[in-house]
């Protein structure tokens, strides 16, 4: 008996429900192939169930389309037909063609984001472990960052980590015993040479007058010779020089601590301000309450970021953004191309890694910086890590512009943060750009150098998709009403073989949406900007009413 | 004699269609993706290496006029292979009369495609008894799908659904047969048979499956009746 109430939407809710688990499912078990980290392994797969949804949602609004209609009661007639079924048709396929235009490519940019920093995840250990198995540490120590950035607790990471800076520590220990050697002097593997060399350069310390320099080395020389007579007489001779020379410990180490306030406030004052922070830094370790000290160490680290950043914000941005890598080319009077293998945008800036500028006109440039911020158009090449600032990465000038007088840490470029963010933007994968920045970005990717093609075709078919749905959804009415059995079929036949006909359906919607990515491309080659998505629209138009009519033809030919 | 007629004349307006959808389709591909240059010629010879491709489409258009028309299995069949048989051989004649000697199909073709073009160059220049069987084997493969059509009498739309998805998978199937290491197989039964008759066997062999499949399985066309 057919039925009077459209089983569209039950129908269609069904089989949306069954793509979402299904994807999920697929995510689930090619979750392992994909290498995604733990961490990200749940929302990876939820984003996959998405995007496996949208992908089939096509074939599901045309299937639900035509076994509504195939046992609906309404009049034989297409028309008939598809007053029941196409109101809930078309309202559905503007609620997923909603979903596909606004929601997807957020979720499409997570899930390559997971994916990609999975995988700059696995490279970064990789280059880090290979780096510390050829004894590269500090090599080792930069590319564990890359890691650091994005999942400091996995498993992997803490373990690598822990022996690269175990064997760091060891390094960093053995090079300051090799700073007490004597240049050329390989004999120090036995310890009583070792003892015997120090002794005597106390005795030379202690003649020159250099008293802390011959007690330190006496105590090194009794670390190793113990009960010798002559070096226990020549540490205690010297510590008495010490303490008669004048104050106290106390005194001496307020002095200290005194002179190098003023030695980083001389810096500060001559705008030194990496040596300042520098300074500054290890007496806040000293004295944390200090007041001047910590005023100072806040104006050192604001004047350091006029020419110079601080490492952690780069990583910051890494971890908390998409990166991709950077490319973009100005034209005009000043011609500038940057590059940068990885680029990331925070809320203030704009971070690249392995940067290269290149300026041409009157005063051409070239430059390379291991790090580099875009803030405005104030370009930084210098990073300095906040905890460690004897670490610091400049830039390395191939040619450097006439009257360039200072380092070069910081220029004024031709491009600005905004143009920055919109090559990131447009340079990912088409498929992740929201459709706003894509419709208003394609005169800017043409202005920056970036290839405007696949973005006009991924505009071309973002634009395809609500008019495919409701294509698909007239033409599965067609289908209905041609294929209606002579005999009504049970619930339970209907809602067990939807599924069976959504795969069906699925291998020719993607072989049409390959020819109309073909036609997308040509037409992108072929029509000028300003004509292009007019006349895509056009010929999208031109395709529903088609539908209409091929879909009344096909209702028609029932029976005959 | 009308629906007879009008088999016939859908057969050949899909062949036509197809044909010149698919060489359009192929062609602007190429253009858009890396800019190809497209000749008259370069056409030409995609519409040749085409025909295979529209021929299995114009046959899916025509099975659902033939469950409508025909009740007897062996007729249809018969009618097939004689429409799809003539569309490809008179395809190849021209070109092998027409045409230029050592033509070879464009490099922007689809790769999984290549195998169904390369063959159908290599046969419209073989010799005689080569071009019959590949030819006849190939038309009785486009015909040997009818079946899919008439699965489900009491669920026609099922039928409608599985031609689509058909039609690909019986171009897929095509290009895989057609591959070398499936005519190789022959040798690995000490059968040193030339590459297109090894390539017909296992097109025929294919089309026998299907039939077997027809005669096991879908329902008898019913002739008026509402198959899909």
């Amino acid at each position: 008996m057919p039925e009077r109430k459209s089983s569209f939407l039950p129908v269609a809710i069904g089989l949306l429900s069954l793509a979402f688990a299904v994807g999920f499912f697929v995510a689930l078990v090619s979750v392992g192939r994909a290498d995604v980290l733990y961490k990200f392994a749940l929302p990876w797969e939820a984003m996959r169930a998405l995007i496996s949804l949208a992908d089939w949602a096509p074939a599901i609004l045309l299937v639900a389309a035509a076994i509504a209609t195939e046992s609906s009661d309404a009049g034989a007639g297409f028309s008939g037909a598809a007053r029941g079924v196409l109101a809930p048709a078309l309202a559905l396929a503007a609620a997923v063609s909603l979903f596909y235009l606004l929601v997807l490519p957020g979720v499409e940019e997570r899930s390559n984001r997971y994916e990609s920093q999975s995988q700059l995840f696995a490279e970064s250990l990789r280059a880090a472990d290979a780096a510390y198995r050829e004894g590269r540490l500090a090599d080792a120590e930069l590319a564990l960052r890359a890691g650091a950035a994005i999942d400091q607790l996995d498993e992997r990471y803490v373990e690598l980590s822990d022996r690269i800076r175990a064997e760091a520590a060891r390094a960093r220990s053995s090079a300051g015993g090799e700073l007490d050697k004597a240049p050329g002097d390989g004999a120090d593997d036995v310890p009583w040479r070792a003892a015997n060399r120090f002794y005597l350069e106390a005795l030379r310390a202690r003649d020159e007058g250099r008293l802390f320099d011959a007690h330190y080395l006496a105590k090194r020389s009794a670390a190793i010779y113990a009960n010798d007579v002559n070096v226990r007489r020549l540490v205690a001779e010297t510590w008495s020089a010490l303490q008669a020379l004048g104050p106290s410990l106390e005194e001496k180490a307020a002095a200290a601590f005194y002179g190098r306030k003023l030695e980083g406030y001389s810096r500060y004052q001559e705008g030194d301000y990496l040596e300042a922070f520098r300074i500054y830094t290890e007496l806040a370790e000293e004295a944390p309450d200090d007041a001047d000290v910590a005023a100072y160490l806040e104006r050192s680290a604001a004047g350091l970021s006029e020419i110079s950043f601080f490492i952690e914000e780069d990583e910051r941005a890494f971890a908390e953004s998409d990166e991709r890598p950077f490319s973009a080319t100005l034209s005009g009077p000043r011609p500038a191309w940057l590059s940068a293998s990885r680029a990331a945008a925070s809320d203030g800036a704009v971070y690249f890694r392995d940067l290269t500028l290149r300026l041409g006109g009157a005063s051409p440039l070239e430059a390379r910086a291991p790090f580099a911020r875009l803030h405005g158009d104030r370009l930084v090449m210098r990073a300095v890590d906040r905890s460690r600032p004897d670490l610091v990465w400049e830039p390395e000038y191939a040619r450097r512009p006439t009257g360039q007088d200072g380092p070069g840490y910081a220029l004024i470029v031709p491009f600005t943060q905004e143009d920055a963010l919109t090559a990131i933007r447009l340079s990912g994968a088409p498929e992740d750009i929201p459709l706003a920045t894509l419709a208003t970005g394609i005169d800017d990717a043409e202005r920056l150098g970036l290839e405007s093609r696949p973005l006009k075709a991924e505009l071309a078919e973002r634009c395809s998709y609500p008019f495919v749905v409701i294509m698909l959804a007239l033409l599965g009415v067609g289908l209905g009403v041609r294929f209606r059995p002579t005999e009504p079929v049970g619930a339970a036949a209907r809602y067990l073989t939807a599924p069976l006909l959504v795969a069906l359906a699925v291998p020719p919607l993607r072989l049409a949406a390959e020819l109309s990515a073909s036609a997308t491309r040509a037409l992108a080659v072929l029509a000028p900007s300003v004509w292009f998505l007019p006349a895509w629209i056009g010929v999208l138009s031109l395709c529903v009413a088609a539908s209409l009519l091929v879909a009344a033809r096909i209702a028609s030919t029932r029976g005959a | 004699m009308k629906k007879f007629a009008a088999a016939i004349l859908r057969f050949f307006l899909g062949f036509g269609v197809s044909t010149v959808c698919l060489s359009a389709a192929w062609a602007l591909a190429a253009y858009g993706s890396d800019g190809s240059t497209i000749t008259i010629e370069s056409l030409m010879m995609t519409a040749f290496s085409s025909v295979p491709a529209a021929i299995i489409l114009a046959a899916f258009l025509t099975f659902f006029l033939l469950n409508r028309t025909l009740s007897s299995r062996p007729l249809g069949c018969l009618g097939l292979l004689l429409l799809g048989g003539s569309a490809v051989a008179g395809a190849a004649l021209v070109a092998r009369f027409l045409g230029p000697s050592g033509a070879a199909p464009p490099a922007y073709l689809p790769a999984r495609y290549r195998p169904i073009a390369e063959w159908m160059f290599a046969a419209a220049e073989a010799p005689w008894p080569s071009f019959a069987a590949s030819y006849l084997a190939f038309a009785a493969y486009a015909s040997s799908f009818w079946g899919l059509t008439r699965l489900s009498r009491s669920r026609p739309l099922i039928g409608a659904f599985v031609a689509p998805a058909a039609a690909i998978a019986s171009v897929r199937l095509l290009s895989l047969c057609l591959s070398e290491p499936a005519s190789d197989a022959f040798s690995l039964v000490g059968l040193d048979l030339p590459r297109l008759y090894a390539q017909s066997a296992i097109i025929a062999a294919g089309a026998l499956a299907l039939a077997l499949f027809d005669l096991l399985f879908s329902r008898k066309p019913s002739g008026g009746g509402r198959d899909a």
